[in-house]
């Protein structure tokens, strides 16, 4: 594709020299008074948040003793790291994140191919599953905790029902790490699958339906035309996809916050970074593991980049 | 489905036409059948919480916690709703959830959608900078934020302002990398052609990419109204009470207004809640398959 507009440009630029560079200039001045407002925003709201975060974690600072702010370099960091509570809430999202994303990539890519091949009930379908989407967090939350709760929720009878009278009544949802787990995995499906199908829906769309086709023809199987033809095909989308969840998933906070509150070892980073910095006014230390957590994202982010072999920054081709 | 997926290609049945034209069309239903039956599970799934929640906002209160769990409130009330409007100032809540979601939709979408395009199809000098800044910027996990920007605000006695909670929420990451793929993956062909017919790089934008890009762009205008619209922790911080709350603020304050959670006003308020964000999607839905044909034709 590259090639072909280059030849273009090549043969054009003979002639026409002096009118491409002033459509150069012209660009020149667009492109930063197009993108301009954006970087400021992003500057002022985000680059500047960092810099100072980045700095209050070199402190031992405590907003309800100003005075005794204390320069310790990396000492929070050590601190950090070095904390049983850290690393179990590591694990903790880890699993969230990595049980939600398996199964949100599978769910979300069937109910994509199903919105984009079935035509009755289409606008029914996609308004009804994209609904969890819209719940606020917080409530889609409350509703899970409401369900599955053993003197008002319904979970349990369910489970009875179907056992034929197997399932403990009593059982207690919340009273074990798994289980908690279990809930907070299952509602966090619940809500953002959508997110997910959305996106891939979006990426479907444009692949190629005659390329599809002629593979069926040519007599590839489903799984074949599947792997061979469509994932290739979205892979865009498919990589954003899959990048955003898990980033999104790592800073998860608000469904276990409303859940458990961190009980029985279902700490997640961000809510050992909320405790810190919002109830125990900690700054210096709720900034080191924001910072932290930062660090991990990137590297996430980076391991997907090369595991992809996706160039984030990278032009056409 | 993988059965039907196996008839389709038996070499034994590929050998005649009309054989392979039955198999495939017998593949083809079952690929329905499955395709259904697929579809009607995810509904169930989805919808049983769902009716879960609009059943509780219409029980009685001591029907909430009847064991075991009412599937129909005998006899339906509207008290949930009732409680859900009057024990706090839920319309005030809901006006301010409306204007600052609208105001940072539409600047996340208009600043998104230019930036978008100039990092992909404009050239210009620091360009690469631009956007490894955006994907950097992507990663921040809003704890970080909050505390410097906190501070910011409120030295510019902006709490309590609409200002205050809809600035430091205008960053928009995520939109300006989505797009940006978008706009990169419109055939360049198409693109030199409506340079070559005149177009200004402003009617390129207007009248080719955006148009082609329509079912990214609506599922990004989505994703924009539903996150602005369950913001939670940062109109939290900034805002004391109804004059700047958001609805998800209102709805934890109506959760915690008596100690115990009163789960019918709360659920009737998740109900009322959704309501708006339904609408959006439901107005914006047509024009996502729109666009979906649109893309279909492309090649």
């Amino acid at each position: 594709m590259s090639t072909a507009i280059d030849t273009g440009r090549s043969t054009a630029a003979g002639p026409k020299k002096a009118k491409l560079s002033d459509r150069a200039r012209g660009e020149r001045s667009l492109g930063w008074k197009l993108a301009g407002p954006a970087f400021l925003v992003m500057l002022f709201v985000t680059l500047y948040p960092i810099v100072y975060a980045i700095y209050l974690s070199l402190f031992n600072y405590r907003l309800t003793d100003p005075t005794g702010r204390r320069f310790v370099f990396l000492g929070n960091y050590v601190t950090a790291l070095g904390d049983p509570l850290f690393w179990q809430a590591f694990v903790t999202t880890f699993i969230i994140v990595i049980v939600t994303l398996i199964f949100e990539l599978i769910l979300g890519m069937g109910i994509a191919m199903v919105m984009n091949k079935i035509v009755i009930p289409r606008r029914t379908l996609r308004t009804v599953v994209l609904i969890p989407y819209s719940i606020i967090t917080v409530v889609s939350a409350f509703s899970w905790l409401y369900a599955a709760k053993f003197d008002t929720g319904f979970f349990n009878h369910w489970l009875n029902f179907f056992t034929f009278g197997a399932w403990d009544l009593n059982y207690d949802w919340f009273g074990g790490r798994w289980s908690s787990l279990l809930i907070i995995c299952l509602s966090e499906i619940w809500k953002t699958t959508p997110f997910m199908s959305l996106l891939l829906l979006a990426g479907l769309a444009q692949v190629d339906s005659a390329q599809e086709e002629a593979a069926k023809v040519d007599g590839a199987t489903w799984w074949q035309r599947l792997t061979k033809v469509i994932l290739p095909n979205m892979k865009a989308a498919l990589m954003v996809a899959v990048l955003f969840r898990t980033l999104d998933a790592v800073r998860i906070y608000d469904n276990p916050y409303v859940m458990t509150g961190g009980a029985n070892k279902t700490l997640t980073l961000s809510m050992l970074v909320g405790t810190e910095t919002i109830d125990r006014v900690e700054i210096g230390m709720g900034s080191a593991l924001a910072v932290i957590l930062f660090l991990i994202v990137l590297i996430i982010a980076f391991i997907f980049v090369k595991l992809f072999k996706v160039d984030l920054t990278g032009g056409r081709n | 489905m993988t059965e039907s997926a196996i008839t389709g290609v038996d070499p034994d049945e590929s050998s005649g036409r009309a054989h392979q034209a039955e198999a495939a069309s017998f593949g083809g239903v079952l690929m329905k059948v499955a395709g259904y039956a697929a579809m009607v599970a995810v509904l169930l799934l989805v919808a049983a919480p769902l009716f879960w929640i609009v059943i509780t906002s219409i029980k009685e209160r001591p029907d909430i916690y009847t064991q075991p769990a009412q599937w129909w409130p005998s006899p339906p009330t509207a008290d949930g709703y009732k409680a859900a409007t009057t024990d706090i100032e839920f319309w005030s809540y809901f006006k301010n959830s409306l204007i600052i979601t609208t105001i940072l939709s539409i600047a996340k979408i208009v600043l998104g959608v230019l930036s978008a395009y100039a990092l992909s199809l404009l050239r210009f000098p620091g360009r690469t900078i631009i956007f490894v800044i955006v994907i950097a910027a992507l990663m921040v996990p809003n704890q970080i934020t909050v505390i410097s920007n906190y501070a910011l605000v409120s030295q510019l006695g902006w709490r309590n302002t609409y200002q205050g909670i809809i600035i430091p929420l205008a960053g928009v990451a995520f939109g300006t990398f989505l797009m940006r793929n978008q706009f990169l993956s419109v055939p360049g062909e198409i693109i030199e052609a409506a340079r070559l017919d005149g177009a200004g790089p402003m009617k390129l934008l207007w009248r080719v990419v955006l148009p082609m890009s329509w079912p990214t762009l609506i599922a990004f205008s989505i994703i924009t109204v539903v996150n602005e619209w369950n913001e939670y922790l940062w109109p939290f911080l900034m805002s004391d009470d109804a004059r700047t709350g958001t609805l998800p603020v209102g709805l934890t304050q109506l959760q915690n207004n008596d100690g115990i959670t009163n789960w019918g006003p709360v659920m009737a308020a998740t109900v009322l809640a959704m309501l708006p964000v339904l609408i959006v999607f439901l107005a914006l839905q047509r024009h996502m398959i729109k666009g979906l044909t649109a893309g279909a034709v492309k090649g």
